[in-house]
């Protein structure tokens, strides 16, 4: 049990990085998040960001999971990158898919501020 | 850094709390793609079958961003992780860059010119050919490929050596959907459009995972269900709950194979309650049964479909199929606003998978849910050019460009009149189909063969008896591709190639709509686009032709070549062959593209519909939905020329009659059913990560991570008759052969099958090693969806590695 415990974390993490932008990976992602996640073993990081936090944030993986984002299986990685390159999403990560909701909204905000994180209800 | 991960992740979460009231949010980084990119260039996704619309970012020339293109008909700026990341692709530090070559399958390979690389391959067909006969040559190809590449090789194949050995991978995927439209409607490929989906009242997904292997499309008919949610029906019907199973109202899980009976079920119900349209059926239909066809009445069939009462098709479906559920089914199809189905290889990799696409047109059919709004009968392709290239541009051995049959003595001289080459050259007999292909190379029939863009020795069912073929020293096989993968593995030649935006072509996707993507970039060092390479290895082999003696080859060839001749590769070369095929070709077709010229398509962001007979249709986005008239100009015009009157015209080549037709066809079980020795069904499938043989999709980490190797799904109950725990090692074993695999236990498949994923490269977990290769009679489309095996626990938990061939993890 606690290895699987490890496993998990060890997925959130990855989870957690794997949505990164769509951008390259690596050195230019540019400033380290705010909280580092745990060090990974190589074989840790193969395990799915979900599979973790499914019950290490069970709130956080519901809410995903129950959203429009979990139904059509848009993954943690694409909007937090992968463990190398794990970052919080910003309004260009959403812009990707989302590029007329990123002209109508207000500029001086993340898109979060408004579309609830991780569930995305259209306003909080 | 004194956190635990537990820690870690709860602080995490906590932030991303934080931001929902305001607080200050840790800072983000630098914006990923728009302030980095410096010009964005649209084009098409690489991978599947839909068709989404991106706009690839460079900067310095260099690729570093995709994103979706907002106003796009198709993805609505939607993109799935695969199209997100495939620009990543194209630097790739391991792609082939230079020819490689190896007189012997035993010796490493060295690299060598593209001169010298052109003239071996020249010489070996060229004397293949004069020694042993044109079907002693062969090639397969891909609905990945170009038009322009797929229509070029098959005319040198053709009107060139003079054999129709011309195949591609479609075969494995897509020939059952067009034996079932030929047959049903009498023209092959869908009726409508995706943008029906925003109309459709009740969606009938059967076999077809849709969710994983056509995202977007899913994601449509997700929001459509959403945006109503009490009045949208969705059905779904498989063997497994997958993430599409999120959606619907309604699961009917049945036993793998039993989808005949269920569908003949339907049908049942929909005429013993009276739920069908008599005026569609009176006017547009026929009931045929057999082969050759006979004509039977509406109460022969009637009569036919007293064996599928729910009850019955209840008993022979298992699972949780009752008969109260087909009739829901039913009733839900029949008396809803407009159906749309939707499938994929769950129907079509059947031995039965022909009848499995018509009992879907027949149910369509009864109730005519079909040209109007929202109403089609929906067949999703896999590949991003399966329709264009392959089943439009005579890619497989039985068609020749636009829809003509080989054997059809008319349409063989018309083709070969139209390239200018003297009549009989192109032979009446069809070739190899996909499966016949590899056999006759494992019986050394087939000397040298040339694949392109797909690796068969990992794709094929039964995959190890056919890679025996290919190991031959006696077959000389040239493949060219972008990376290393179990076929080149298998090379005398290896010929690197341009990727998608390094070349100019264009791709046709499941909705008949044709797009270009046209060349940004350069191809890394030597890497050339097939359109050049075939030119080039066509002029070698006339001369070597002419050295052996065969003048009428070397001018056969010289003459298929010689629009071609002179021509600039990147974007002169493959507009020329566009040109050639839609204004030669497909003009007066049902599949014309006339009027989709490369500056037509250029104007067209969404591309064009076929048919698309003249610019002024083609620059309004051609045909939404076919045979309607007022929408399709060849309803209009073949309704006034067989003087047909009505809102619709069955102008369909293959039904002389105008009619389309309602096939009784029985249920039949697969070519393997379970027994007492494997006692187990077995199937395959894709996950949304991966595409194929994930020898793209492998290298890049978010998605290799993301599902880093092939599981075995089982279902609970199974899992725990047989002592198996989740991630256990679990070896599969059919008649064919043992693969060991985690086990993901989970209530996926139903009781008594397993499923596992075919992306994986590892020998050990390498899933068409134990497949069958039993195929469709008509459609030569194998089953890989169903087999019988047994299933054993060998071991705990193993750690283990993904593997893709040439890839340094
Ligand atoms: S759904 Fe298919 S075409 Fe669209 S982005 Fe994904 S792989 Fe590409």
């Amino acid at each position: 049990m606690k290895m699987r415990l490890g496993l998990l974390a060890v997925g959130l993490l990855a989870l957690v990085f794997s949505c990164a932008p769509q951008k390259t990976p690596g050195p230019q992602v540019g400033k380290k998040p705010a909280v580092a996640h745990p060090e990974l073993s190589p074989q840790e990081k193969l395990i799915a960001c979900s599979d973790c936090h499914r019950t290490e944030t069970p709130e956080i993986y519901r809410e995903w999971y129950q959203s429009r984002h979990g139904i059509a299986m848009v993954k943690c990685f694409q909007c937090h990158g992968t463990f190398e390159t794990f970052h919080q999403p910003t309004r260009e990560t959403c812009r990707t898919c989302h590029a007329k909701a990123y002209d109508n909204c207000p500029k001086d905000k993340v898109c979060w501020e408004c579309h609830t994180p991780h569930a995305f209800k259209r306003h909080q | 850094m004194g956190m635990t991960r537990r820690q870690f992740i709860k602080r995490t979460a906590a932030l991303t709390a934080a931001s929902l009231v305001g607080v200050e949010l840790p800072k983000i980084e630098k914006a990923a793609q728009a302030a980095d990119v410096e010009e964005w260039h649209p084009g098409v996704c690489r991978f599947c079958g839909v068709g989404c619309r991106v706009y690839l970012g460079l900067k310095k020339g260099k690729p570093v961003a995709i994103k979706g293109i907002p106003e796009s008909a198709t993805n609505k700026g939607y993109l799935c992780m695969k199209g997100m990341l495939f620009y990543r692709i194209i630097h790739h530090p391991e792609r082939l860059t230079k020819p490689l070559y190896r007189e012997r399958k035993d010796q490493p390979f060295r690299e060598i010119s593209w001169e010298e690389a052109l003239r071996i391959a020249a010489r070996k067909f060229a004397e293949t050919v004069v020694k042993y006969g044109p079907d002693a040559t062969a090639y397969y190809g891909s609905g990945q490929a170009l038009t322009e590449e797929t229509y070029l090789f098959q005319k040198i194949m053709r009107g060139g050596l003079g054999t129709n050995n011309v195949e591609g991978n479609p075969r494995l995927c897509m020939a059952s959907a067009v034996g079932g439209y030929l047959t049903s409607f009498g023209a092959d490929e869908p009726i409508g459009s995706y943008a029906d989906i925003e109309k459709a009242y009740c969606f009938f997904i059967i076999g077809s995972n849709m969710a994983e292997c056509h995202p977007v499309i899913f994601r449509r008919v997700m929001n459509r269900k959403f945006a109503k949610p009490n009045e949208v029906k969705v059905i779904n019907a498989d063997p497994r709950v997958s993430p599409t199973s999120r959606i619907a109202d309604l699961h009917l899980q049945f036993r793998p194979g039993t989808d005949l009976a269920l569908l003949n079920a339907m049908a049942y119900v929909i005429i013993e309650e009276g739920l069908y349209d008599q005026e569609f059926i009176q006017k547009y239909c026929k009931f045929k049964i057999g082969k050759p066809p006979k004509d039977v009445t509406f109460e022969e069939y009637k009569e036919f479909l007293k064996q599928y009462t729910p009850e019955r098709a209840a008993e022979i479906c298992g699972g949780n199929i009752t008969p109260e559920k087909i009739r829901t089914a039913a009733r839900w199809f029949a008396t809803s606003k407009a159906t749309m189905s939707l499938w994929t290889m769950g129907i079509n990799q059947r031995s039965r998978g022909v009848w499995a696409n018509n009992l879907i047109h027949n149910l369509h059919l009864l109730t005519g849910q079909l040209c109007k709004p929202g109403a089609d009968s929906f067949s999703l392709t896999g590949q991003p050019n399966a329709c264009g290239g392959v089943r439009e541009g005579g890619g497989l051995c039985h068609i020749l460009p636009a829809h003509r049959p080989v054997k059809i003595d008319k349409l063989r001289h018309q083709v070969e009149d139209l390239w200018g080459i003297p009549r009989g050259t192109i032979p009446p007999k069809p070739g190899y189909h996909t499966i016949a292909m590899f056999r006759a190379v494992n019986q050394g029939k087939i000397k040298a063969l040339w694949v392109n863009c797909t690796s068969p020795a990992q794709s094929l069912p039964n995959c190890d008896f056919y890679r025996k073929g290919l190991a031959r020293e006696d077959l000389f096989l040239v493949v060219t591709d972008i990376f290393p993968t179990k076929t080149t593995e298998l090379a005398n030649l290896v010929l690197p190639t341009a990727f998608h935006f390094e070349k100019t072509g264009v791709y046709g996707c499941t909705e008949r709509r044709s797009q270009l993507t046209v060349k940004v970039v350069d191809p890394p060092r030597e890497a050339k686009p097939e359109v050049w390479i075939v030119r080039e290895w066509a002029l070698r082999m006339a001369e070597e032709f002419e050295r052996l003696g065969d003048r009428r080859r070397a001018e056969n060839l010289r003459i298929c070549v010689k629009p071609f001749l002179g021509k600039e590769e990147g974007y002169e070369l493959p507009k020329a062959i566009w040109e050639e095929y839609t204004q030669k070709l497909t003009k007066g077709r049902d599949n014309d593209l006339s009027g989709a010229t490369y500056e037509v398509l250029k104007q067209r962001p969404d591309g064009v519909q076929w048919p698309a007979p003249t610019k002024e249709h083609a620059l309004k986005g051609g045909t939404y939905k076919k045979f309607v008239r007022g929408i399709d100009p060849l309803a209009e015009e073949e309704g006034r020329k067989l003087g047909i009157s009505g809102p619709y015209v069955f102008y369909g080549p293959a039904h002389k009659d105008h009619k389309l037709y309602l096939w009784l066809r029985p249920y039949k079980g697969a070519a393997e059913e379970p027994d007492a020795e494997y006692p187990f069904y077995l199937s395959t499938g894709r996950v949304i990560d991966h595409w194929h043989t994930s020898s793209m999709t492998g290298r890049i980490p978010e998605l290799l991570r993301a599902n880093p190797y092939a599981y075995v799904e089982i279902n609970p109950k199974d899992a725990a008759r047989l002592g198996i725990k989740p991630n256990d090692m679990v070896e599969i074993e059919t008649r064919r052969g043992k693969i060991v695999l985690p086990a993901k236990v989970y209530e996926g498949p139903i009781q008594g099958m397993v499923f596992i994923y075919w992306h994986d490269m590892a020998e050990e977990r390498m899933a068409n090693r134990v497949t069958k290769d039993a195929f469709d009679p008509g459609s030569k489309e194998p089953e890989f969806k169903i087999c019988a095996c047994r299933i054993r626990k060998v071991s705990g938990p193993r750690p283990l590695k993904p593997y893709v061939v040439g890839h340094k993890i």
